[in-house]
């Protein structure tokens, strides 16, 4: 559904806006400035290609895939918002009550807006209020990572069908999680998978336990996150083993916005299926003219349907405005748009963190400056 | 007599949260699965859960008792490292029939009454390799060195513990829910994996 050019230039100049808006208070270096002015524009003439163009996953995966990699680069050099986060920026301690001793003190400090789980808590709760599922797809750390691999060839090597009965995994993966980490007292997640401990220090003295997570460690990263991805084009880390994911697939439908599907229009080709990187869709639910809680909103399924009967929705229903109703209002004034506004806007506000700074380290890196 | 039944009573009070958190990755895939509407049916599951967990205590009070100081603790690790590999191998198998039914193995199993003992054996398993508070209460019972002792002071921890498995009971309103049991089959596959490599991993070291 491509908007007008000026009404996708009235947006993308207000998300462009926003997304700036910090900086003219803050006191930065000229060439942060510099920075973050050039990777808002980049947000922005996405945005105005998303809606000029009526595609969505295209353009939000390559800013969604700039974000991860910016991260990781940024964390791993141990950038200065990085530096009290050795393992990483959720996890900081390793135990659980240093854990809850650590948020106790980061709070009566005064030191909470540091990383932790307190304030990622809070931002938790704000992005499923704002975007509910779309947060693994639009703004999240690491997603990037396997959207981005399975984007690399184009047509799939092995077409891969998920049996109905496994679709429920990362949920019972996460109870798991839940129920050992609470048995001992440790992050599992972070100390046993999470494929960003790959290259950083380790929670447990025994040698012998480190080979084994070491292992575990380079499994997931290149099976989950490189080798399934590339080959059957989907986003297999975060389809069954983020515990984030699985989570934000049961308190993500508080948020109102929906992919839904049209019944009218539907003609089940079954490209839907095929091609969501989410395992979000299958034969029994597209009979139901629905979308499973894992959908990311990455917005692949509404670039790919040929009758167009995809779209983003507000719980099922879109605004109508009468024909009184100039244009451009009326452009403005739809679910999608109030969708992917404030997913631009959330992507914006976590990037912004990190990704100026990386592109400046790059090009000091790059150009020895 | 009193007092170490007061004692044992006030370890399990005090450290049955923590008990609960050891029994918990193995009763709620189970409870998620086989749990029913009924109340009483699922406090049948507690019950026998618990009974499997007593009897796991008397046992090791009988045995470190006899024993005393003549209690080896290198041998005794390497029995609850094997406990654990046979309460995961249990709980593979468990799931491995549930989720492939139609197998002849699965049949076999499903339809034996070895499954429907499963709590039992499953609270006897974990009440005595995993439970971290069973270990401080061990250590007491080798200071006793006295059945008699040994068994009153386990029998006032099992009852200060046994309160704080009764909140699973809460599982009953959420049991209805179909997808709800293949989840708890999935989560079951993935605990018994878990603790078998555990199990291993302690085995050998």
């Amino acid at each position: 559904m491509k908007k007008l050019p000026s009404t996708s230039l009235i947006l993308s100049l207000f998300i462009f806006t926003i997304i700036m808006l910090p900086s003219f208070f803050l006191k930065e270096e000229p060439a942060l400035f510099v920075a973050r002015s050039s990777w808002s524009l980049i947000i922005a003439s996405s945005a105005y290609l998303i809606f000029s163009k009526g595609e969505i996953s295209k353009y939000r995966a390559i800013l969604f895939v700039i974000l991860a990699w910016a991260f990781l680069f940024q964390f791993k050099f141990k950038a200065p918002q990085f530096q009290e986060t050795p393992y990483c920026h959720i996890a900081i301690v390793g135990t659980f009550l240093n854990f809850m001793h650590s948020q106790y003190l980061s709070l009566v400090g005064g030191r909470w807006h540091i990383f932790g789980v307190l304030s990622l808590g809070f931002l938790w709760l704000a992005v499923t209020l704002i975007l509910g599922q779309a947060w693994c797809s639009w703004a999240c750390f690491y997603g990037g990572f396997d959207d981005g691999f399975s984007k690399i060839i184009k047509k799939p090597l092995l077409k891969f069908k998920l049996p109905n009965k496994l679709r429920d995994f990362p949920i019972a993966f996460t109870i798991f999680i839940i129920l050992i980490s609470f048995t001992a007292a440790v992050p599992i997640f972070c100390i046993w998978v999470c494929p960003l401990k790959t290259t950083t220090q380790f929670f447990d003295a025994d040698v012998f336990i480190r080979y084994i997570q070491t292992a575990i460690f380079l499994f997931v990263t290149a099976f989950f996150l490189v080798i399934l991805p590339l080959v059957i084009k989907k986003r297999t880390f975060c389809s069954f083993l983020c515990p984030f994911g699985a989570w934000q697939s049961i308190f993500g439908s508080v948020n109102p916005f929906r992919v839904s599907i049209d019944a009218n229009k539907c003609i089940k080709c079954k490209a839907c299926i095929e091609k969501c990187p989410m395992f979000a869709i299958n034969e029994e639910s597209l009979n139901q003219n629905k979308i499973l809680n894992y959908c990311n909103r990455c917005g692949k399924c509404i670039d790919i349907c040929p009758v167009q009967a995809i779209n983003i929705t507000l719980r099922g229903k879109n605004i109508k405005c009468s024909d009184k109703v100039p244009q451009i209002l009326r452009e403005i004034l739809d679910a999608r748009v109030f969708f992917i506004v404030s997913c631009l806007l959330i992507l914006g506000a976590i990037s912004n963190l990190f990704v100026p700074q990386a592109m400046i380290k790059l090009i000091k890196i790059l150009f020895g400056v | 007599m009193a007092n170490l039944l007061l004692e044992g009573l006030a370890l399990g009070f005090s450290t049955g949260g923590y008990c609960l958190s050891a029994c918990m990755p193995f009763l709620i895939p189970y409870m998620l699965v086989e749990a029913k509407s009924g109340v009483f049916h699922n406090l049948k599951f507690i019950l026998e859960f618990l009974f499997g967990r007593l009897m796991a205590y008397i046992i090791f009070a009988f045995v470190i008792s006899v024993l005393g100081q003549n209690f080896h603790g290198l041998v005794f690790s390497k029995i609850l490292s094997i406990a654990m590999i046979i309460s995961a191998l249990l709980m593979l198998v468990y799931a491995f029939a549930k989720n492939f039914p139609k197998l002849h193995f699965c049949i076999k199993i499903d339809s034996s009454s070895h499954l429907s003992k499963m709590p039992f054996f499953l609270g006897f398993l974990i009440g005595i390799n995993i439970c971290p508070p069973f270990l401080i209460g061990m250590v007491k019972l080798l200071e006793l060195a006295s059945v008699a002792k040994g068994m009153v002071y386990f029998l006032g921890f099992f009852i200060g513990t046994a309160f704080y498995t009764l909140p699973l009971l809460s599982l009953t309103w959420v049991v209805k829910i179909k997808r709800l049991q293949n989840i708890g089959n999935i989560t079951a596959f993935i605990v018994g994996a878990w603790f078998l490599m555990i199990g291993i991993i302690s085995l050998l070291r």
